[in-house]
């Protein structure tokens, strides 16, 4: 990884070094992210922050328009053309993104920063099969040569929990479900083994049954690598089930942030409540709370045993 | 297994149906809508599937159904059977006391005319005619019941009161609307003809919180005037806080059936009890991991 | 949508030149001043009082001869745009709606006749059946039918498949009703664009073979014909061709524009058939930006 402390200096931008044994290393800061859209010569996102530890998960929920996926683009350095970044800063595993030039960009994605977006089936190219397109990550991320490339491809198939890595990698995009593009996507972002993984409304278009199976994978990357997450999603229940840090946005703004357990108990905003009232009114809460006994065990309480390592 | 036997009473084919209006058709046995052992096959020769495999289901008047199923169960292809826009290979199909399981497209039309039967699309932009304003898709199946323009104009107003939209959105296009206010334009219409049933195909899906919530609301109102709903979704969530009862289907075959309170608090087939272990929940946790992998690996078997 | 289009600078630019054309063709031997078959002894004079646009290398009033053959090309263009709308758009509808064997044959005709040059064809049918720009348009008017074709099979297409015509059919309507109200208004945009795109090249084609000599005997006057012997006099007469050239361009000109006028008076559906410039329309329209199916 190149250090850009030196454009970081010059700029005078904020730099956080990592300083070692004052705590779990941040590996995502985002400081009073401000993003500005040229073309409406406004402000959509007013001032976001939040930090991100290895292991640590945390959840960006809001609607379209609330400004979550800037906030995804803008840590991965690919906002879209006519949006910039106007106030705050982005710091990813200590180096401020800055001043990054493209080249080191490139170098930071997929080795220390991945994502998986929603609609899988469109990041993929539906005429080579799967395989292929993930041992290509591996052979350009970490110069393999195309045997080994393939085994770790294979592997990483497997890593993701698919029945018949063989069969899969074997596959097109056509011949395979919403759930198993998912998790061949996942599998490429995490092939060169990075630090943070950014899933935006990766569930959104799965079904229930599948979006569960993800969302365990997830859960399972993060204790096994010790990956942090950052969890976007317009609903409150799938941040809900895996995060530990919550932030709901509306319009630009923040208008909550807190534990998963105290945003849930103690909603400051209007806006979250609404989100609450519409699981709690229209969801399966008011039948499976106090019926079954076999959820009992609070959310929350979960999470907390998890890291308890 | 389905806990609804269908009565003994189901109408027989000779029965000439009436053109008695709604309330007659509501009062006979058999309810609003009977199915019977349906079988719906499509694709030729050696890409012949099946599409749903002996389905039964009872809805009766007033009534709010659930149907829950993931893609490709088959739940969408049991909406467009009983609309008649894909024809079944096998069972019996009755609609307000008619079978209609071997009927024409002319039989099919007068039929639909009548607006016994409505339907609300998942996606409210396209299947709303871009070209016409507001007020020409909603009283398009009034005119086609040969009501004059005039009538058909004052209901769809009323209408759009209902379902909390202002007036002046009549004149507007579908693409001069939000999401949340197409669906409850695609509701009204669906209201226009009083229908004794409406099927609705993932209605909320597509839309945001603020309008889901807003749509689901309506739909509760709509319980207390006596239109049956058959609400399909493959989101258990927005279902339970509606239906009265919920069928499960999976694979094509109807798996489970009852009461919402008794299917969500005790359910019997694996895959509805993994269904309701993945749902995400805000203060308690869906079913454990180990649990809900032992079912999936019940269901493969 | 005629006021719509004529709402529009331009299509009344468009409008008004090919009326003006229209008019010329109908009344130009009544307005021509002097025959124009008849020589002069004033070969190859400039613009003159007598002779506005001067006289061609037998003495012929050149005025008189552009007026007169403004009909040939009028009515050959006409002749192609209509023959290739009635051929191709009545099976381009129908090949929607008359099943698979059907569709299949229509769509291999419009491939084997897409792949013949016409120019080419219409000089074999001059050859077989006699020198007469009808027949020649008639057979241009054959091969250009699979624009049409093609033009109001995708529109039915799209249209038939929609969810607003399903929803249509579940509430009682038939096909005939489902086509009054909402095939037909997305189906005659992009029809009428194919079809004033037709009528311009369909200038070009006769124009084209009057230059070359074909479909027209000679003395008669065309606007090829007239342009072709001019190029003959350049050195004496080096602006002899401007008039019929610059004639054969404004009607085609004016017929593209018409073309867009009407593209860009559709409904929302018809644009997007028409398949232009997308977003600059819906922005222009001042509607509401349509929101996308996903949630980022």
């Amino acid at each position: 990884m190149t250090t850009v402390s030196e454009d970081s200096a010059r700029r005078g931008a904020v730099s956080e070094p990592v300083a070692p044994g004052s705590g779990p290393p941040v590996v995502l800061a985002v400081r009073d992210l401000r993003v500005h859209d040229r073309v409406s010569d406004r402000e959509i996102v007013h001032g976001i922050s939040f930090e991100l530890t290895p292991g640590k998960v945390v959840g960006i929920v809001g609607e379209s328009g609330s400004g979550k996926t800037l906030t995804c683009r803008a840590a991965l350095g690919i906002l879209p053309e006519h949006f910039v970044v106007s106030g705050g800063s982005i710091t990813i595993t200590g180096h401020d993104v800055a001043g990054l030039t493209p080249a080191q960009w490139t170098e930071l994605r997929g080795s220390t920063i991945s994502a998986v977006f929603q609609d899988p089936a469109s990041y993929l190219n539906p005429s080579i099969r799967v395989g292929a397109q993930i041992a290509e990550v591996v052979r350009v991320k970490q110069g393999f040569s195309r045997r080994v490339a393939r085994r770790r491809a294979l592997d990483l198939l497997a890593a993701v929990q698919l029945r018949n890595p063989a069969l899969v990698y074997e596959q097109y995009t056509y011949e395979l479900s919403g759930g198993m593009l998912q998790r061949v996507l996942i599998a490429a972002a995490v092939a060169a083994e990075p630090t943070v993984l950014i899933a935006d409304e990766a569930t959104t278009s799965l079904d229930v049954i599948v979006q569960a199976e993800i969302l365990d994978l997830l859960a399972d990357l993060r204790d096994r690598a010790g990956l942090a997450l950052l969890v976007v999603s317009h609903d409150l229940a799938v941040v809900a089930q895996i995060c530990d840090e919550v932030l709901v946005m509306r319009r630009g703004d923040v208008v909550e942030h807190g534990s998963t357990a105290e945003v849930l108990r103690r909603p400051r905003h209007e806006y979250t409540r609404l989100l609450i009232a519409e699981h709690e009114q229209y969801g399966l809460e008011a039948y499976l709370d106090a019926t079954t006994p076999q959820h009992q065990e609070p959310n929350h309480a979960r999470q907390e045993s998890n890291h308890a390592h | 297994m389905p806990t609804d036997a269908v009565p003994a009473d189901v109408v027989p084919a000779d029965v000439v149906p009436t053109d008695a209006g709604l309330t007659d058709a509501v009062s006979r046995p058999g309810g609003v809508l009977q199915v019977r052992d349906l079988d719906v096959h499509y694709g030729l020769g050696r890409r012949r599937r099946q599409a749903l495999h002996g389905v039964s289901l009872q809805v009766e008047p007033g009534e709010t159904v659930g149907v829950i199923g993931e893609t490709g169960s088959g739940k969408s292809t049991f909406a467009r059977t009983v609309l008649g826009l894909v024809p079944s290979s096998g069972g019996r199909i009755v609609i307000a006391g008619e079978d209609v399981t071997r009927y024409s497209h002319r039989q099919w039309r007068t039929l639909r005319r009548r607006g016994v039967v409505q339907y609300v699309f998942q996606d409210p932009l396209r299947s709303l005619d871009p070209d016409l304003t507001i007020l020409e898709s909603l009283i398009e199946p009034l005119l086609l019941q040969g009501a004059p323009r005039g009538g058909a104009g004052r209901r769809a107003r009323a209408l759009l009161r209902r379902v909390h939209l202002e007036e002046e959105l009549l004149e507007r296009r579908p693409g001069e609307l939000s999401g949340g206010q197409r669906q409850r334009v695609a509701l009204a219409r669906a209201l226009i003809t009083e229908p004794a049933l409406i099927i609705l195909d993932e209605p909320v899906s597509a839309l945001d919180s603020a309008n889901r919530v807003q749509i689901l609301q309506i739909l509760k109102e709509l319980r207390n005037s006596g239109v049956a709903l058959i609400f399909i979704s493959h989101d258990l969530g927005s279902v339970a806080g509606v239906a009265d009862r919920i069928a499960v289907i999976y694979q094509g075959e109807l798996v489970e059936v009852g009461p919402t309170r008794d299917v969500l608090a005790e359910p019997a087939h694996a895959y509805t009890r993994l269904l309701i272990g993945s749902v995400p929940m805000l203060r308690s946790a869906p079913a454990d991991r180990t649990e809900r992998d032992a079912l999936r690996a019940l269901l493969h078997a | 949508m005629v006021r719509r289009v004529l709402a529009r600078p331009a299509g009344r630019l468009g409008a008004g030149i090919l009326i003006l054309i229209a008019l010329l063709a109908i009344l130009g031997p009544v307005l021509a001043p002097h025959d124009p078959l008849g020589s002069t002894p004033d070969p190859l004079v400039g613009i003159s009082g007598q002779h506005w646009l001067g006289t061609d290398y037998l003495g012929r009033d050149v005025f008189s001869r552009l007026l007169h053959g403004s009909r040939e090309s009028v009515v050959g263009s006409v002749e192609v745009a209509l023959v290739a709308l009635v051929v191709g758009v009545i099976p381009g509808l129908l090949s929607v709606y008359l099943g698979r064997v059907f569709e299949w044959t229509a769509l291999r005709l419009a491939d084997t006749l897409i792949a013949l040059p016409f120019l080419v064809f219409a000089v074999a049918v001059t050859a077989l059946l006699g020198n007469g720009i009808t027949q020649a348009m008639l057979t241009v008017g054959v091969l250009v039918s699979p624009l049409f074709f093609r033009v109001a099979r995708a529109a039915t297409l799209t249209v038939a498949r929609s969810q607003y015509v399903e929803y249509g059919l579940i509430s009682g309507a038939s096909i005939g009703w489902i086509i009054r109200r909402h095939v037909w208004a997305k189906v005659l945009p992009p029809i009428a664009v194919a079809l004033a795109q037709t009528i311009g090249v369909g200038f070009i084609i006769v124009s084209s073979l009057t230059f070359l000599g074909i479909g027209v005997q000679p003395p008669a006057p065309t606007w090829g014909g007239l342009l072709a012997s001019d190029l003959n006099y350049l050195n004496f007469q080096p602006f002899a061709p401007i008039a019929p050239a610059a004639l054969i361009m404004a009607t085609v000109w004016a017929c593209n524009l018409l073309a867009d006028a009407i593209r860009d008076v559709s409904g929302q559906a018809g644009r997007a058939l028409t398949n232009t410039r997308r977003l600059g329309a819906r922005r222009a329209g001042g509607s509401q930006p349509v929101l996308a199916k996903g949630r980022s």
